[in-house]
């Protein structure tokens, strides 16, 4: 039998002002709503209870908000990109919008897999602080950081999870976390770090952490965006 | 002004932040220089509340009718989780629109729907979060009129003192009268509450309490005659959040012809009216291109009933369930389950479970409660759903019925376990594991207005030995049972035939701290002997037998006569009368 047609799209999206306080499963449901309104030829899964043939990029916190996401789309029939990515700009809410999308090839890994460069942005930090600007410079030296997350203490090889280090400019601090294989250092574990618990408890629920981007990294070690070896790019919008 | 600055620093730290954003695709912007803004309130949290259709239907017919003009803006309110109202307490937040995120004391009406007896508590939280005046008769110049509506309103009388004015009956296009009165006086001139109010009293279906006189008023019932000719809600709210019933639901009719001795929704809501194919299929189509959403329900009291439904789930069927798009019946009749109708409802993109209720055990009790459907029937309908794949069955029973003895809650048991040698018997072995049979039973409450609303209710002592007696009846394998709380069935019973001396006791209960009581976790029966204790009020008398010379508390609200009326039954009737009301239109 003749394998169906079948087209990898992948889509650039982000989540924006009040969408950060959506969970991961709600922003599953909503783009997937996205994708029927905007009337795509998604692809099926068979089975007792078929659904949409639809995956996506590493989940975010609850509270964070984010510059550039993705998910994957199987379509059954090519729809040239532009014209895809205004459709979904059409049927997106304000607080998920679609920003891009291209094909990429079909076997390529799964997003989950590929995307391992994190880079965050947190606002609202205390200003003239110096606990920061320790445990910044510490940072720098040590080479293994032992942190409490999710009441357990893990270990952490510095040059690796930190690849950019952590950089404050006023109330913002910015770093770019690399997944690991074990343990994937969270942003609220490092602002933590950063603040000590009494001021971080303080402060938490007016700080604002945006990951600003997913990248994929090469074998050479550079790093590019998911859409970075796309086949028909739908350009940027 | 929105208060949206004050309520994002808590959302981190509480359950479920996306009930309080906003922004869902469908949503209607507040308008900001409308004559008149209303707030429509379902008194439970956002989950549960956005599924409520009565307020899908309001909300569509103002954002699209009226405020396409700008003399009306509609926003939505919802109680918050018991977590967030603690935290707005603790910081003096008012509760807050869900649009605008502005407080709901600036709003000029506020309407709650009354879902439940178990609700009322939560209606005082609303009203009192609001920062709204408790007592309507207290209310100042600046604060909304409350009109209450939907089943709740049917017996408005325990909850009188609180609202400013009820609409009884169903209020579609009747929501148009009701807000142009509250703003010509608002348009008018000062003292607009109080003319509102006059003016209200004139509106046919409104009870204000403060103008009737309960003893000789006489408030009808409104009802949608031409329902068939009215155009579905073309506005839907696609939730961020997991709602109950998280799908496209399309009334595809309206009563039921069924009569049911126990059953409220029945008077209430007849005669029966049907949309046609042509409009049903039209419009589901519509609304599943317009949400994005994965499922469309054909709700009604009894969907199976539908004179079409076949043609409708088949039409349906063969242009969603390309796309994944599922269609479902939440109610179906036993003697209207056709194989037919089974096999397409298996052909869609999901595999449904099917939820079937008998009500009772023996043929005696079905009998009593006319209730029109044989074991036979059942068990051939149960048959069939196996035979075309369904593995989940769900079966609602009723335990505290008339005249009901232990052989007839033992029934319960045993037509449960031929329902599970059935299974066996039709599934093969390697598909039992996913078999599952769910069994619900419920205590009878009786309710205003049907033929048991003189009748004494059961009480909690044997209630309980029932259950425990059904518990031990029932197969101990395969069968997943649950029962309601027996004092939560005793409190709920004598709220539904209740009259205003239990506004204090209601008033008193959630001052305890009741709230949310028909959630299993939350409802503590200390709260209301407490209350009954602290206002001297015998609960005993609201449950016991109402003599035929006593006057009922909800007799100022009229059904409307019509052949359907049912008034003069006997409630000591045994006789199956079935499909009484089936003819009126």
């Amino acid at each position: 039998m003749k394998a169906p047609l079948e087209f990898r799209l992948r889509v650039a999206y982000a989540k924006e002002g009040r969408g950060a306080y959506l969970s991961h499963l709600e922003v599953i449901r909503a783009l997937e709503r996205t994708v029927r309104r905007a009337t795509l030829p998604y692809a099926i899964t068979q089975g007792f209870s078929p659904h949409m043939r639809i995956a996506f990029g590493p989940a975010l916190g609850l509270g964070v908000a984010s510059r550039g996401e993705y998910f994957d789309l199987i379509v059954t029939e090519f729809v040239e990109p532009t014209r895809a990515r205004a459709r979904l700009q059409d049927a997106a809410t304000d607080v998920l919008p679609v920003r891009d999308c291209a094909y990429v090839p079909p076997k390529d890994p799964s997003l989950n897999a590929a995307c391992t460069i994190f880079r965050y942005e947190v606002s609202g930090m205390p200003l003239a602080y110096t606990r920061i600007d320790a445990q910044t410079a510490a940072i720098s030296i040590e080479p293994i950081l032992i942190l409490e997350q999710k009441g357990k203490m893990r270990e952490f090889v510095t040059a690796d999870v930190l690849p950019e280090g952590v950089v404050q400019e006023g109330e913002t601090v910015r770093f770019t976390i690399r997944a690991s294989s074990q343990a994937t250092l969270r942003p609220d574990t490092l602002v933590r770090y950063l603040l000590g618990d009494a001021v971080y408890a303080a402060q938490a629920p007016t700080l604002r952490t945006v990951r600003t981007e997913v990248l994929t990294e090469n074998e050479d070690g550079t790093w590019q965006t998911p859409l970075g070896q796309a086949l028909c790019a739908g350009g940027i919008s | 002004m929105s208060t949206f600055s004050t309520i994002e620093p808590l959302l981190a730290s509480v359950e479920r932040p996306a009930r309080y954003l906003n922004h869902e695709f469908g949503a209607r912007a507040p308008v900001e220089e409308a004559d008149v803004r209303v707030g429509l309130c379902y008194p439970d949290t956002y989950e549960v509340g956005q599924a409520n259709q009565a307020l899908q239907i309001l909300y569509d017919r103002l954002a699209h009718d009226t405020q396409a003009d700008a003399q009306v803006s509609v926003e939505r309110v919802y109680l918050p989780g018991v977590d967030m109202i603690a935290e707005m307490r603790a910081r003096a937040i008012p509760l807050f629109t869900l649009e605008g995120h502005r407080p709901v004391r600036t709003l000029d009406i506020l309407g709650i729907t009354m879902p439940h007896e178990l609700a009322m508590t939560s209606i005082l939280e609303v009203i009192d979060l609001s920062g709204i005046t408790l007592h309507a008769s207290e209310r100042g110049e600046d604060e909304p009129i409350i009109i209450g509506g939907g089943p709740g309103a049917f017996n408005p009388e325990p909850m009188a003192p609180f609202f400013d004015a009820f609409f009884i009956g169903e209020a579609d296009t009747a929501i148009d009268e009701v807000v142009e009165v509250v703003r010509q006086a608002k348009m008018a001139a000062t003292g607009w509450r109080a003319a509102a109010l006059i003016e209200l009293a004139e509106v046919a279906s409104v009870y204000v309490p403060a103008i009737h006189d309960p003893a000789h008023a006489r408030i009808t019932r409104r009802i949608v005659d031409d329902f068939a000719s009215l155009e579905p809600p073309r506005c839907h709210i696609v939730p961020y959040a997991n709602v109950v019933h998280d799908r496209v639901a399309l009334e595809i009719m309206r009563g039921c012809g069924r009569g049911c001795r126990f059953c409220q929704a029945g008077p209430m809501y007849r005669p029966v009216r049907e949309r046609s194919a042509d409009t049903i299929v039209r419009a589901a189509i519509k609304a599943i291109r317009a949400t994005g959403m994965e499922e469309v329900s054909l709700t009604s009291l009894s969907s199976t009933d539908h004179s079409q439904i076949l043609e409708i789930v088949r039409r349906l069927n063969t242009q969603l369930a390309p796309r994944a798009v599922s269609v479902s019946i939440p109610s179906v009749r036993i003697d209207t389950l056709s194989i037919d109708l089974l096999e397409v409802l298996t052909s869609g993109a999901k595999k449904p479970a099917l939820t079937l209720a008998p009500e009772a055990g023996t043929q005696r009790m079905r009998d009593i409660i006319n209730k029109d459907v044989t074991e036979e029937q059942l068990l051939e309908t149960i048959r069939y759903a196996f035979d075309v794949g369904y593995r989940r069955i769900k079966l609602y029973f009723m335990i505290g019925l008339p005249d009901e003895t232990d052989e007839d809650v033992r029934g319960i048991a045993e037509l449960v376990a031929r329902v599970y040698r059935l299974a066996h018997e039709t599934i093969e072995p390697d598909q039992r594991g996913a078999l599952k049979i769910a069994v619900s039973v419920n205590a009878l409450v009786p309710k205003a207005h049907t033929p048991f609303e003189r009748l004494a209710q059961s009480s909690v002592a044997e209630i309980e030995r029932k259950q425990t007696l059904l518990r031990e009846a029932l197969p101990r394998k395969g069968i997943v049972l649950s029962t309601s709380n027996a004092h939560a069935s005793c409190i709920e019973g004598v709220l539904a035939r209740g009259d205003r001396a239990l506004a204090p006791v209601i008033e008193a209960a959630w001052r305890s701290g009741a709230l949310f009581e028909a959630y299993a976790e939350q409802f503590d029966i200390a709260h209301w002997e407490h209350a009954f204790d602290t206002c001297a009020v015998d609960p005993d008398a609201y449950v016991a037998t109402r003599n035929p010379s006593d006057r009922l508390p909800w007799e100022h609200i009229v059904m409307r006569a019509s052949c359907c009326e049912r008034t003069g039954e006997s409630a000591e009737s045994t006789e199956s009368t079935g499909d009484e009301a089936g003819g009126c239109s």
